[in-house]
């Protein structure tokens, strides 16, 4: 390996932990509603505060949504990564679920 | 001229089936954006074996054509994106006399990662998607060396051939 592979490897790792550690990529307060989005167009909010789940159906396939205990995550989908089911659960305002797949996204507000 | 031609081929034709096999390995990290880059093996080798000019024409057509086969199109604008930004900052890269694979493989990973979430962060409207930044900066390091040092090893392999382009 060269030096400036090294270089590189250490700048591009010093700015993911200083970004991380600023928090000017972290989220912050607690949020009220989780807000379903479908290709950016608002398709339904659910309060966090009230346990409810939700099936999102969209022309590439369903997300299911389930509030509980105040917070907001995507337990089951048929799209073809699976990813927005194993993201964490969210609750804190501008978090966000991402389907890339079906264009749904479920973002606290 | 033929030659050219089906160099061109094999390396359009090995970059879609590395896109291909990808897609079905799991990424253990739960982020959107976040992939292996195993097409990035191809595109790399594509680089310094056959030059710029020549990746980017096996770039675009694997795009063009993962899109048709596999993807749709749902996930073009993000594939273009993350190859378009990834493979400028590459060649800049490259053309630095110090530069070596793994560092431009690197930069590649992690250019790719922020192009495609900052893309989907303007089209989807979800400034909360940056979150994920870090994330995808230390991913990109880390796939970025792998993907960088495999690209090494195969092109130590073609030159020890003696194939020319």
């Amino acid at each position: 390996m060269k030096k400036f592979d090294i270089i590189i490897i250490a700048v591009v790792i010093a700015a993911a932990a200083a970004l991380y550690a600023s928090g000017a990529f972290s989220p912050k307060s607690g949020g009220d509603e989780a807000v379903i989005y479908i290709d950016g167009d608002e398709y339904a909010r659910l309060p966090l505060d009230e346990d409810t789940s939700l099936r999102v159906e969209t022309d590439e396939g369903y997300n299911d949504v389930v509030i509980k205990d105040g917070y907001a995550d995507v337990t089951e989908a048929d799209c073809r990564d699976g990813l927005c089911v194993n993201q964490r659960e969210i609750s804190k305002v501008d978090e966000t679920i991402v389907c890339l797949p079906h264009k749904v996204i479920v973002e606290v507000e | 001229m033929s030659k050219r031609v089906a160099f061109y081929g094999i390396f359009a034709a090995l970059a879609m089936l590395m896109g291909y096999v990808e897609a079905m390995i799991q990424m253990p990290i739960p982020v959107p954006g976040i992939k292996l880059g195993l097409a990035n093996v191809i595109v790399i080798i594509a680089m310094y074996f056959m030059g710029n000019k020549a990746a980017i024409g096996i770039n675009v057509i694997r795009v063009l054509m993962s899109a048709l086969l596999f993807n749709g199109f749902s996930g073009f604008l993000y594939s273009l994106s993350g190859a378009a930004a990834s493979f400028i900052v590459m060649a800049a890269a490259k053309k630095i006399r110090s530069s070596g694979i793994i560092g431009v493989s690197v930069l590649g990973g992690v250019t790719h990662n922020i192009a495609q979430i900052g893309v989907a962060a303007l089209v989807l409207n979800t400034p909360g998607l940056m979150f994920y930044v870090p994330a995808l900066l230390a991913a990109g390091a880390v796939t970025g060396v792998v993907i960088g040092l495999v690209a090494k090893y195969c092109l130590e392999y073609i030159e020890k051939t003696g194939l020319k382009y």
